[in-house]
């Protein structure tokens, strides 16, 4: 066991000092310093482009409408620079034309009337391709018509309220299934918006997570294989105490970079309010992806060791590594779809199985409260798969590491197991 | 008592890189471990260090497995040489120190002292891929020591090194040895493998071809061979058809001397040549023993 703690150190310390260690810290410092600013930025960008122009010329023959679009712009852009309705004065569309470019307005909106009645409407303009502005007055004539049926229906301002407006849909969750319908806690749609995308993000990082340490793992060994000190070391060290050593090396490497990673966003966050509450970030979250991230890790690590001892040069690594990639991407594609439906069968199921319960089962706590039976089996079972893993792949790796040229069959893999 | 490899057997698929080997090494030895590229030697000292798994037979250090020794009883230089490149020498010398069981202080100070005695003083701090192949050999080497290991597996041990290097390793070889570490090396050099061992086997194709004490070896084989100089006519011996010349030094003719020779005739008929220089019945060299046993062998 001291060995181990010796081994250990030397991967950890070797790596931490290396320039793409540090360059990748600090890189992802950076991103989150930005992103945290993102909201802000965004909403910044926005009040940008809500700026476009949109004074109209009403040109309105009949003059029906006149006192709607007055009613309209007094009711919904008092005090708004950059939208106003006024009346055409002349009598002909090119004289509304020539009034609009010598009042230096955006464009003139004409009414005209189909056999039925209905208005039609029509915005001459320079500016044609401005969408912004486009969705502009459109907005202005949904309000305009529909002020203008209300009219024809004989209908009151208060009755068109009462007519649009939505109501709110409450959500209760229910913890099992005889709970009375009264205990079950409100879901607030907002809330659960966040934990989602809290959670979708936490998912994400996870998934870099296992690939990114999982290569590094692989990689560390087939460069041990290919400097050739692994002679060495397992003349004097046991091969299962070497592959220990360096995925816990490199996982408490992982750890570390998170750890920096995450106090970043908290202080950043406690630093500026940006309109993320720190209360809602929940400890509880933090705490199952540190869960999983660990039992994960180790179960694809002892996984990417094995493979690592399977190749004679480094250069090899990213073929046998593409296959592992396989199965964590599924995981994640299933951890995915599962946002939407966290207690689906599949999701169930597949939060069940070790090669992608680290994921989905991530997911599921995140978002549900899946039962407690259904958490303890699925880390059992990892946990499990932990084991078997670690025992395979250290016999893969005893076998492994002295092996140089071409890379064993899967019958002689197989026989290595038997052994 | 000393390391016993009885009756080990290890086939790799189908090729029996070792077959049946029985070789005993005493305690306190210098032993040379010869035989031709391919015989088996490496395969034969991975098992000794429990690095794999002999198919048959067993093999004990002082009675029992090396494994269930306290760990630092053996030191290793291998054949293929490695370190990791990015460590420094230092570092590395300090880090395979503790892993075989050294504590803390105890593996700085002994590297402190290696590094001055092998002139590494100068690359205390560099990274190991900063430095030449035979500086790197030097740190390897060193490694194998440092921990000043009851029995020293030596895999070519003097390839890479220069002439001052070869020699401070022979010495720190023999101080070890006269501290009574045993010391097994195996060596295609034969004049070195006979400046250093007092005992060898030879192995061929994984079978055990010679082993024992190498001057009993010698003198069992008996003084076959004629070391001669003279002065004068070069080519007198052709008088004497049983003589055979099988070698030429910068010093003398060597001739491969058969039981029909009358030496004495020789002798006169040199003299009568002109001046000798040079008349010596030899006994074999490790060099003319290898070949000729190996060359029966296969």
């Amino acid at each position: 066991m001291r060995n181990v703690g010796i081994l250990i150190s030397r991967d950890f310390t070797s790596r931490v000092r290396t320039g793409s260690y540090i360059i990748t810290t600090i890189l992802g410092i950076l991103v989150i310093i930005v992103l945290a600013f993102v909201p802000v930025a965004m909403e910044w960008l926005e009040s940008r482009f809500e700026q476009t122009d949109a004074h109209l010329l009403l040109f309105d023959k009949t003059g029906a409408l006149s006192g709607i679009a007055a009613l309209v712009a007094a009711q919904n852009y008092q005090g708004v620079e950059n939208v106003s309705i006024t009346a055409a004065a002349g009598a002909t569309l090119a004289d509304a034309v020539a009034q609009m470019n010598a009042e230096n307005k955006t464009g003139v909106l004409t009414v005209e009337f189909d056999e039925a009645g209905n208005p039609i409407y029509t915005l001459h303009t320079h500016n044609a391709a401005n969408l912004n502005l486009n969705s502009t007055v459109q907005r202005i004539v949904n309000q305009i018509n529909l002020n203008y049926n209300a009219n024809r229906l004989g209908l009151s301002l208060e009755d068109v309220h009462l007519l649009t407006s939505n109501p709110y849909l409450h959500v209760k969750a229910l913890e099992t299934a005889d709970d009375e319908p009264e205990e079950g806690s409100e879901l607030v749609a907002d809330t659960h918006i966040q934990s989602m995308v809290l959670a979708y993000l936490l998912l994400f990082v996870l998934y870099m997570a296992l690939i990114l340490y999982g290569n590094m793992v692989a990689q560390g060994v087939a460069e041990e294989k290919s400097s050739r000190i692994m002679e060495i070391m397992v003349s004097v060290v046991k091969p299962m105490h070497l592959m220990i050593g360096k995925i816990i090396g490199i996982g408490t490497l992982g750890l570390l970079q998170f750890a920096v990673w995450i106090a970043t966003g908290i202080m950043v966050l406690t630093m500026k309010n940006l309109g993320f509450v720190i209360g809602t970030v929940p400890i509880g979250t933090l705490l199952w992806f540190a869960l999983f991230f660990i039992l994960g890790y180790l179960f694809y690590a002892t996984i990417f060791a094995a493979a690592g001892a399977l190749v004679s040069r480094v250069e090899e690594v990213q073929q046998i590594v593409t296959i592992l990639m396989m199965g964590i991407v599924a995981g994640f594609i299933i951890a995915y779809m599962s946002f939407m439906n966290p207690n689906s069968s599949l999701a169930v199921v597949a939060s069940m199985i070790p090669l992608l319960s680290p994921m989905v089962m991530f997911a599921r706590v995140t978002l549900t409260n899946p039962p407690a039976v259904q958490i303890a089996v699925s880390l059992a079972l990892l946990l499990l798969g932990i084991m078997v893993n670690t025992w395979i792949g250290a016999k893969i790796y005893r076998v492994g590491i002295l092996m140089y040229g071409k890379r064993p069959r899967f019958k002689e893999i197989f026989r290595y197991l038997a052994s | 008592m000393g390391l016993s490899v009885y009756n080990v057997t290890k086939v790799f698929r189908d090729v029996r890189a070792v077959d049946q080997l029985t070789v005993e090494i005493k305690a306190g030895s210098i032993f040379g471990l010869l035989g031709p590229n391919g015989a088996g030697k490496t395969t034969t000292i991975r098992m000794v260090l429990d690095i794999i798994k002999p198919d048959t037979g067993s093999i004990t250090w002082k009675g029992k497995p090396l494994s269930r020794h306290p760990r630092g009883t053996y030191g290793y230089l291998p054949e293929d040489r490695g370190l990791y490149p990015k460590m420094r020498v230092e570092e590395h010398l300090v880090f395979l120190a503790r892993l075989n069981g050294l504590g803390k202080k105890d593996a700085v100070s002994r590297t402190k002292a290696m590094i001055e005695r092998f002139r590494l003083e100068e690359y205390r701090h560099k990274r190991i891929e900063e430095l030449s192949k035979g500086n790197q050999q030097k740190v390897q080497t060193i490694s194998a020591l440092i921990h000043e290991p009851e029995i020293v597996f030596l895999d070519e041990p003097f390839s890479g090194l220069d002439p001052v290097n070869a020699d401070l390793l022979k010495q720190l070889l023999l101080e070890g040895n006269k501290q009574g570490q045993t010391i097994i090396f195996s060596s295609h050099r034969m004049e070195q493998v006979e400046e250093l061992c007092r005992d060898i086997c030879i192995i061929h194709h994984g079978r055990l071809v010679l082993s024992g004490n190498l001057r009993e070896i010698k003198e069992q084989i008996g003084r076959q061979y004629l070391h001669l100089a003279v002065d004068g006519d070069q080519d007198f011996w052709r008088k004497f058809p049983e003589l055979e010349l099988v070698g030429q030094t910068a010093e003398y003719m060597v001739f491969k001397l058969n039981h029909r020779v009358d030496t004495n005739a020789i002798l006169l008929a040199a003299s009568q040549a002109g001046r000798v220089l040079h008349f010596e019945l030899a006994l074999p060299t490790l060099n003319q023993i290898f070949v000729s046993k190996v060359g029966e062998a296969s």
